[in-house]
């Protein structure tokens, strides 16, 4: 047992999600977990905290920095999630550039080009799944080549689809009103996004509202807690794409906020924007309780999504 | 109303053209910010407020009102 006053030592450790779940989603002030060794955040406003605290590191850069054992120090040493700054500052502008609003929008119709593409070959079937022959396939093909550079990206939407799916949440609205997909993208994000939870290291003793946070311990931030935390997000729990939900965090905040998003964003707005308009009849063609999800990842990942495009 | 920029810490994780393209825009360079509308209207001070709200490395602000500034 460690007492919330005493720092680890030796290396670190990511977080098993599935141990975690019944601590999970509640929005409430800090608390220490002592099976985890580790602090639990999980309002809004202090997760936010958090991610953008310069006193606190997400886990590889704070293992790289220590120079202690990390699951995944090795791969991401030089890497945007692996660096604090000056490094960090430096990488980033490198990149910053290719993923500015107007380049990603320019992407656009080459996105809506592969998704149609994609989308014909399982209009010819009526059938689909929809994970593995177009969750996977179209962001894939988009950042291989339009970038030419491997995505941590490519999961980013892989789980919104099943949202629509859901008997009594059909999309009217959004084929009415295409515009609406914009919004409706963000709800989905912090509705069902695919991260969980979020990790940092304290880089030395930090206050946190009430509590003490000691160097090198680590903080569990809740991100569906967050993204439901009703001085935010408003009382009302269900999906609602008129929802202002920009403030959500599932990509993040602070320096490490995800490169990416926009990428992600576009991605996003056009795969479902482009079913919901082309397959109004859209169901699942087996029962709820066929459909599962990853149990090898921290990130909540569909593994199948069988679809029929007609009623 | 005025917005502070401060360029020094923006990450041009482009929040701000995202939200309020009408006001924010990007550098070509490295994606830091560039203010379109420093002075924008009354009707815009909501739109303001919520890309101030939601930039992920704290960079934008309102400044303080200074007679003789431009």
């Amino acid at each position: 047992m460690t007492d919330p006053a005493t720092p680890p030592s030796g290396g670190i450790s990511l977080i098993d999600v599935h141990a975690l779940t019944g601590e999970l989603g509640r929005p409430a002030p800090p608390r220490w977990l002592p099976d985890e060794e580790a602090w639990l955040v999980s309002q809004h406003d202090d997760v936010r905290t958090c991610l953008a605290h310069p006193d606190m590191s997400p886990p590889t850069a704070f293992a790289i920095s220590r120079g202690l054992h990390s699951p995944m120090s090795g791969l991401f040493k030089n890497t945007l999630l692996g660096s604090n700054p000056p490094e960090h500052t430096r990488l980033r502008q490198l990149l910053a550039r290719e993923f500015t609003a107007r380049r990603v929008e320019a992407l656009r119709p080459r996105v809506q080009q592969i998704t149609d593409t994609l989308l014909d070959d399982i209009a010819a079937r009526g059938q689909a799944d929809l994970v593995t022959e177009f969750a996977v396939p179209l962001p894939v093909q988009v950042i291989c080549e339009l970038l030419g550079v491997p995505s941590g990206d490519r999961h980013d939407f892989i789980t919104w689809t099943d949202t629509m799916l859901w008997p009594g949440r059909q999309p009217d609205a959004l084929r009415r009103q295409p515009d609406l997909i914009k919004p409706a993208i963000e709800e989905l994000l912090r509705f069902i996004g695919p991260g969980i939870v979020n990790l940092r290291y304290a880089n030395k003793d930090l206050r946190l509202g009430e509590v003490l946070i000691h160097e090198g311990q680590k903080v569990v931030l809740d991100l569906d807690s967050a993204n439901a935390d009703p001085r935010v997000f408003g009382d009302d729990p269900n999906l609602d794409p008129h929802r202002d939900a920009i403030a959500h965090v599932q990509f993040g905040h602070g320096i490490h906020h995800c490169i990416g998003a926009p990428l992600a964003r576009l991605e996003g707005q056009v795969a479902i924007g482009t079913i919901i308009q082309r397959f109004p009849e859209l169901r699942l063609s087996r029962s709820q309780s066929d459909i599962h999800f990853r149990d090898d990842t921290a990130l909540r990942i569909l593994k199948n999504l069988p679809i029929s495009i007609h009623a | 109303m005025r917005i502070a920029a401060d360029t020094t810490r923006c990450i041009g994780a482009g929040m701000c053209a995202f939200t309020s393209p009408e006001i924010f825009d990007q550098n070509e360079q490295d994606g830091t910010v560039v203010l379109l509308r420093p002075e924008p209207s009354d009707a815009q001070a909501d739109t303001v407020r919520r890309a101030i709200r939601n930039c992920p490395s704290g960079a934008l602000s309102l400044a303080a009102p200074t007679k003789g500034t431009t």
